[in-house]
């Protein structure tokens, strides 16, 4: 089940194909029902209540000498005057702050594999075809990969994995959480939104299927330019309007393997699937605009480098951004862009000043650019505690469409909190303890 | 146009070392006063003063008469903090390695760019002394030396010269280890060898001249010309060689990995630098810690603290943080700024807060900074931690240097102001996202007349889009819960 979540929910051609049987969910109501009370005697030992000096509940408020208690897997009380039910195990930081888990909104992880040589290669760049929105990230992430253990520890609960960016409208992303208390990442869903490209990444990134000569070419990768991808964008949106509205006739070649991409492409058109855009520089986040323009449909825009040079547009047509990971020299795959985006070290203090909505990622980095460090930096260059921790919780859990669930330390809400050994994201902070799903997947072990 | 706005800070810098290389008429005193006061070397003091006189610190501590003529900079709720020590960095060498593979005839000095942006940087970031060493990729490399990050020449930029030479147990590119271990045996054969023969002349050189005829053999005409032998007769080739091993001089030695360490030890030994050998260790020689314990010498440590091994047998990866397996046998360590590729990494103060972050002590993490550093370049009674009679190299932050959130405010070197924060035009560059033509462009064409520095403050772009975020109404969040896009096809 764990294995293939997607099929348990919907068929794989989506509404038409749904093959919801009664009998079978009977069943699972059943042995849903049974198991529930057969666990009932061990709820108490479901218990757990973290202690801090603070706690950030997420909405501006700060709780002195605060505890959360969670039962089952969720949150079940956060305030100041909390006791330890008996047999609860308890986890008590005086130094501490207790905030949700962190959630990235643009990871990668799972998604590069070490060969024996130790050179990471990418396993999911769908190289044959420049449109492939009905692949699926679910089905290439490997679960049991270190970074997600990197990232639990990080204090990173839930990760949005993103599609790569060498593809005009790539695969659909998923959510996962990074721990499901056994080592391995769990998928949340298994399908969430659908990745776009608009910048030379599509052309540049990766190097499996460029010629061995240098530039691609039409040979190898098409397009090969900016008007060669926006035109293969917008021949997909017109296929899957023709297909929508039952248009025939020449419509020349397809960029699409079969109806059911077009299909995928007329729900974001419907406005049922997240649309998400990379871009980096400021005349690709205006391309991203006119497009959306044109076709009427709703995007997120990610890594969105040059975001401080287009506060307006994305303020005024209330563009969310995934924004990220902050450089001053670029790093990984991007220092071979040919885009050299303009870096301004501000650009999340001044997307807050100016009211547009934005999460922050680590997208592909780790250590000492993860996501805590991210948000540590976006502080130091101007960023609010409140709009840091925002962007690093509750923004990316709307953004990815949990906020009901996930990214806040309140009632109800899944208990995924992490305890930090002092200020949240300061250099000198490590996550003390990081809990999932109210299991504690890492303690911090303390070697002083 | 770029230049034009740039020059004025230049030229301030320059008369600034000018000023500071100029003979100075009367006793010039100082006094930063009010701020907590860090001195690494003792307790943290609030509210303390430091009292410079023609550079050197006069007195660190609470209650310090300030002489009337003192200049008086106000630094309270601001921290005091000794100028940071970057001691292993090829900054501002065009090319920091030699192509031939043996070259201790040469001197950093003369590759040193003083207007290379890295010292700029280093300013900013709170570094007020830089040991400049020749790249890793050599067997025997340039001599090093320290400098401060000012001045328009290498000379003006000096602190100490001869710091050590530079020499690699590191194989060299394309080279090997048993390629690289033969080369080094050479050179000190070699210098033996040279010092014989030179023993040999001088010696037959003295005999001309009382008019006597050769009496020994050479074995002992050698021996007996050792003490003929001066300074000058030396060739260039040889000289800071043979300074190594009379220890005159010491040794920076790059070890890449654990199994450099014993050679390196052992070479120190045996050709008498030991007492005055530096190791630059590379990640993985914390496995050789026992080893460099034993060596009672203070090391460095290079800028990647992280080891990470994959186990071959069960496929995990092993990762060590580097720093904290020296701090626990108690090795003395220097630490490095990565140079690039990460956000903090490039930064000293971060380094510490990473080692505080894995649990060290945070006055070792300081000192790692600070101290150490200074003792690894020799420098230990000039910097490294504000007390009498050291240089008045401080740093006024406007917070705790290992807080994230802290900001160089000022930098004193020797006692003169030589960064502020309010007037780092390309720091503001950077944060704003402006480069320096279009702040040009929009400054107007008259802007650039007078030598006045350029705030940010007067460039027209930030100033535009603070209006118009001020005209949008304050961003609201918080109370909707509802997502940007709750899939609808479930």
């Amino acid at each position: 089940m764990i294995e293939f979540p997607h099929r348990t929910t919907r068929g794989i051609n989506g509404k038409k194909g749904r093959c919801f049987d009664m009998n079978k969910a009977r069943w699972i109501l059943f042995v849903g029902l049974l198991s529930f009370v057969v666990s009932g005697a061990a709820v108490s030992e479901e218990t757990l209540v973290l202690r801090a000096g603070r706690v950030y509940p997420g909405d501006g408020r700060v709780i002195q000498d605060g505890a959360v208690l969670v039962q089952d897997g969720k949150i079940v009380a956060v305030g100041a005057d909390i006791s330890t039910p008996a047999g609860a195990t308890e986890i008590s930081r005086p130094d501490g702050v207790i905030t949700a888990g962190l959630i990235d909104a643009g990871s990668t992880a799972g998604l590069m594999r070490e060969m024996a040589s130790g050179r990471r290669i990418d396993t999911w760049v769908e190289g044959v075809r420049e449109v492939v929105p009905n692949t699926r990230i679910s089905d290439v992430v490997d679960l049991l990969h270190p970074e997600f253990k990197e990232l639990a520890r990080n204090g990173v609960t839930t990760a949005y994995l993103t599609a790569d960016t060498s593809s005009v409208i790539g695969a659909q992303g998923a959510v996962v959480k990074t721990n499901a208390g056994s080592e391995r990442a769990e998928i949340l869903k298994a399908t969430h939104g659908i990745v776009a490209t608009i910048s030379a990444d599509t052309f540049m990134r990766g190097n499996f299927n460029n010629p061995p000569w240098g530039t691609p070419m039409t040979y190898s990768r098409r397009p090969t330019t900016r008007m060669g991808l926006i035109w293969t964008m917008r021949k997909a949106f017109y296929d899957a309007m023709a297909l929508r509205d039952g248009v025939e006739g020449p419509l020349g070649n397809p960029v699409v393997e079969s109806d059911d991409d077009l299909r995928k492409l007329a729900k974001i058109l419907a406005g049922d699937v997240q649309f998400r855009i990379q871009a980096k520089t400021r005349d690709d986040i205006y391309r991203a605009v006119r497009l959306s323009d044109e076709f009427g449909f709703d995007f997120v825009l990610a890594e969105a480098t040059e975001a401080f040079r287009c506060l307006d547009v994305l303020k005024e047509k209330e563009i969310p951004v995934v924004f990220g990971p902050i450089f001053v020299n670029p790093l990984g795959y991007r220092q071979r862009s040919p885009d050299n985006p303009r870096v301004c070290l501000e650009t999340p203090a001044r997307m807050a000043k100016a009211g547009v909505f934005f999460a922050l990622t680590a997208n592909d980095l780790t250590g000492e650019n993860s996501l805590p460090r991210q948000a540590g930096f976006a502080m130091r260059y101007g960023l609010s505690f409140d709009d840091a921790l925002r962007s690093v919780t509750s923004a990316p859990a709307r953004i990815i469409g949990q906020s009901k669930k996930l990214g806040r330390v309140e009632t109800g809400y899944e208990a995924d909190l992490v305890l930090w050994s002092g200020t949240p994201f300061q250099p000198v902070t490590f996550a003390s303890a990081v809990v999932i799903g109210g299991k504690v997947v890492h303690e911090a072990v303390e070697s002083k | 146009m770029g230049r034009r706005c740039y020059g004025p800070s230049l030229l301030g810098w320059g008369l600034m070392a000018m000023v500071l290389t100029a003979p100075l008429q009367a006793t010039e005193r100082v006094a930063v006063t009010g701020g907590r006061v860090i001195p690494v070397n003792g307790e943290e003091i609030e509210g303390g003063t430091v009292l410079i006189e023609d550079g050197r610190i006069q007195a660190v501590g609470k209650d310090i008469v300030i002489p009337f003529d003192a200049k008086v900079i106000d630094a309270s709720g601001k921290v005091v903090f000794p100028g940071m020590i970057e001691c292993h960095t090829s900054m501002g060498l065009d090319r920091p390695n030699e192509n031939a593979s043996v070259a201790p005839y040469l001197d950093v000095a003369d590759s040193v760019d003083p207007s290379s942006v890295g010292f700029e940087e280093a300013l900013r970031s709170g570094v007020t002394t830089l040991g400049i060493s020749h790249g890793n990729n050599c067997v025997v490399g340039a001599m090093s030396r320290a400098v401060r990050p000012i001045g328009l020449t290498a000379g003006e930029m000096t602190v100490k010269s001869d710091t050590g030479l530079k020499i690699s147990m590191a194989p060299r590119s394309r080279s090997n280890r048993m390629v690289q271990m033969a080369q080094l045996r050479e050179v000190f054969r070699d210098l033996s060898e040279y010092m014989g023969v030179l023993a040999e002349s001088k010696y037959e050189e003295k005999l001309k001249e009382d008019d006597k005829k050769i009496d020994v053999g050479p074995e002992e005409a050698r021996n007996r010309g050792k003490d003929l032998v001066e300074a000058d007769d030396i060739d260039d080739k040889h000289r800071n060689l043979k300074r190594l091993t009379d220890g005159q001089i010491g040794a920076t030695v790059y070890c890449g990995q654990a199994m450099d360490v014993a050679p390196a030890i052992d070479l120190a030994k045996e050709n008498g630098f030991s007492e005055r050998l530096v190791l630059v260790l590379g990640t993985e020689c914390y496995k050789a810690v026992d080893l460099i314990l034993a060596t009672k010498r203070p090391v460095i440590l290079v800028g990647n603290l992280i080891h990470r091994e994959r186990d071959s047998f069960s496929g995990d990866m092993k990762e060590v943080f580097v720093p904290s397996v020296y701090a626990k046998k108690g090795v003395p360590f220097a630490l490095l700024s990565e140079s690039r590729n990460s956000l903090g990494e490039g930064f000293l103060w971060y380094q510490a807060a990473r080692c505080v972050r894995n649990g060290l002590d945070r006055k070792r993490a300081l000192e790692a900074i600070t101290q150490v550093p200074a003792q690894v370049l020799g420098l230990q009674d000039r910097v490294g931690s504000l007390e009498p009679g050291k240089d008045g190299n401080l740093l006024i932050l406007s917070g705790d240097p290992l807080d994230g959130m802290s900001w160089v405010e000022h930098v004193m070197i020797e006692g003169k102001i030589v960064y502020e924060r309010e007037k780092d035009i390309r720091l503001q560059e950077l944060l704003q996202g402006i480069t320096r033509d279009e702040a040009a462009e929009s400054e107007g064409e008259g802007a650039a007349d007078a030598g006045e520095e350029k705030t940010p403050e007067s460039s027209p772009e930030p100033e535009k889009e603070k209006k118009e975020s001020s005209e949008t109404p304050p961003k609201k969040e918080g109370g909707s819960n509802s997502d940007l896009d709750e899939s609808r096809e479930e």
